[in-house]
């Protein structure tokens, strides 16, 4: 860096943050300047924060929650593994409408999403399938309200069938934000388009199974019984997370250091890579799912350090693609012909 | 089919453009960002601001002290053939126009800004300013109300030099080949910036706001070779489909492996 672009970074950040929205960036980038237009940003971040990454992990829930009701309904005899599903997905549902909601610029305007259908547009795609999983999250959790209250086995086929037609819903609300981020071009996301969903959907299960568990922790009972399947399946999810996860960051290479180094890096490797993926996966390969059960607290524990992982992860896509996003000789290197 | 042709080795970098366009759109005026690096204050297309002037310098044969190279250059929306921005918006908000341009119906809008990041090329952005923010997307309409009028945009009227012209984009393409062909036979390293070789690429289609550049893209602050993101979706959701069927299939024999 230069007296001169020193000069030029700091009269910057002496003006005040308010008037100069790339301020950060310009004196970051003074090192490129020679390859980019005074180190300014090509395109524009998308303004995503709080509001869209609690969003984010709710609709995670939310879709997780529904998908796994209808298999456990379906494939497992452990009823209180429904029941908790349907409840934690229609539970999750609740705050994402508002919060999906109050992120608009106008929020009085969000039936305007429902005018017409964008099979590119992931975010058409979003809002009708979070619609529909509204749609059925609730009817099948209102029947096993109904079920649970009078204690019998009340209209088994309806909610059986309201859970295979809510599947296709709920598994795409479980993984579509990662592909939300990924139809942008944002060098972050769009390098890895292909992986985004994907990474995003297996953390979903992930997270919703380490919900449930925590859930199911406060109910003690025939748990045995499922309690192996349940930890087997997270083992699978966790795995195929900790897998895309690598081989996207691979993938990405030098466009993926927003995420991997600096500020952002320091939290992503012990939150989301190694609290939330990597031992969660040892501790159960080791424990349930070698038929070593342990204390609840336990579980708990390992249960939290998923969720937190995967609420990490979220925030972080984001706030590191706004960096991404910031960054000209990143988009210059992803739109360069020889890419 | 309208459009523009920016012909940068023309522009003597005098914003009568951004001052044009902000008088007949009625956009208001942005804080003076002081940038200290160049006689652009203006820094970036946005939400009130729907024309740039981009003043790239470089050390020109003098070395230090000696001549600089000044490229000034008109920025604006490019009016894509395949626009990101209109394919992302999931109001249908922005449109296709009759003048083959894309504007943005300021009735629909809500506001989502997805249009924001689906945009290659940085121009679309969503108004949230505490002054005259409307919470909705904003972007150069290539004066659609001055096109049904039969008129041509304020910034092309207002251009002293006709470094921006407007006019049938077959016609201006024609003319553009024209002077590229001119300015290299003068020596001067002219390229249009535009078609699906530079500038654009064939998911984006040809632009309906095209250049003459004199120097590499990126010392105007624009993308080589962009790509349209919702080429993406259909893959991108494939392999969500893919990845639903497999953790999908291992959870159900997960769960049935202990019910048996």
């Amino acid at each position: 860096m230069t007296s001169s672009q020193e000069a030029q970074g700091s009269g910057l950040t002496a003006q005040g943050s308010q008037l100069i929205p790339h301020s950060s960036t310009v004196v970051t980038a003074s090192t490129q300047v020679q390859d980019t237009y005074y180190g300014s940003p090509v395109i524009k971040a998308p303004h995503w924060k709080w509001l869209i990454i609690n969003y984010f992990f709710c609709g995670a829930l939310a879709g997780g929650g529904f998908t796994i009701a209808t298999l456990a309904e379906l494939f497992s005899k452990d009823r209180g593994l429904v029941r908790a599903g349907r409840y934690l997905s229609f539970a999750a549902l609740v705050p994402s409408m508002p919060l999906l909601i109050l992120d608009l610029g106008r929020p009085e305007r969000f039936l305007n999403m429902l005018r017409i259908v964008k099979l590119r547009s992931p975010m058409s795609l979003g809002s009708w399938a979070l619609t529909g999983l509204g749609l059925f999250s609730g009817l099948a959790a209102g029947l096993q309200l109904l079920a649970d209250m009078t204690h019998r086995d009340l209209l088994p086929g309806p909610r059986r069938l309201i859970g295979v037609l809510g599947l296709p819903f709920s598994v795409f609300v479980a993984g579509y934000t990662g592909l939300l981020l990924a139809i942008t071009n944002v060098p972050l996301w769009a390098k890895n388009y292909l992986l985004m969903g994907p990474t995003f959907m297996a953390s979903a299960f992930s997270s919703t199974f380490a919900a449930l568990s925590i859930i199911l922790g406060f109910g003690e009972g025939d748990r045995e019984r499922s309690a192996k399947g349940v930890a087997r399946a997270e083992v699978i999810c966790l795995s195929a997370e900790l897998g895309l996860l690598t081989v996207g960051i691979i993938r990405l290479g030098g466009l993926g250091k927003p995420l991997t180094t600096g500020k952002w890096g320091m939290l992503f490797w012990p939150l989301t890579y190694v609290n939330g993926i990597v031992l969660p996966l040892i501790l159960q390969l080791t424990g349930p799912a070698r038929g070593n059960n342990r204390t609840r607290a336990q579980r708990t524990a390992t249960a939290l350090q998923v969720l937190a992982g995967g609420y990490v992860l979220r925030m972080l896509m984001i706030f590191a693609g706004r960096e991404s996003a910031n960054r000209p000789a990143d988009y210059f290197e992803y739109t360069s012909r020889e890419r | 089919m309208k459009g523009f042709f920016t012909d940068t080795s023309l522009c003597i970098g005098c914003k009568a453009c951004e001052v044009a366009c902000k008088q007949w759109n009625q956009l208001p005026m942005d804080d003076l960002l002081w940038i200290g690096s160049s006689y652009d204050n203006t820094h970036h297309l946005s939400a009130t601001t729907w024309r740039h002037v981009t003043f790239a310098e470089s050390p020109g044969s003098g070395g230090s002290g000696g001549q600089t190279d000044w490229m000034m250059m008109s920025d604006v929306c490019k009016h894509c053939a395949h626009a990101g921005c209109l394919e992302a918006c999931p109001t249908g908000a922005i449109i296709r126009t009759e003048f083959d341009t894309v504007v943005v119906q300021q009735d629909v809008c809500n506001g989502c800004n997805y249009c924001v990041p689906a945009c290659p090329y940085g121009v679309i952005e969503v108004n949230m300013t505490a002054e005259s923010g409307d919470g909705k997307a904003h972007k150069c309409t290539l004066c659609y109300d001055r096109l049904k009028d039969g008129l041509e945009p304020a910034c092309a009227k207002a251009c002293p030099t006709d470094s921006i012209q407007f006019g049938d984009t077959k016609e201006l393409r024609a003319h553009a080949e024209n002077r590229v062909k001119q300015l290299r036979e003068q020596g001067l390293n002219a390229y249009l910036y535009g078609d699906e070789q530079v500038g654009s690429s064939p998911g984006i289609g040809r632009l309906g706001a095209s250049f003459l550049l004199l120097d590499k893209p990126q010392k105007y602050n624009l993308p080589e070779y962009p790509t349209l993101p919702q080429d993406h979706t259909l893959p991108g959701v494939l392999a969500l489909a893919a990845t639903a069927v497999a953790l999908g299939a291992a959870t159900a024999w997960s769960f049935w492996q202990d019910s048996r």
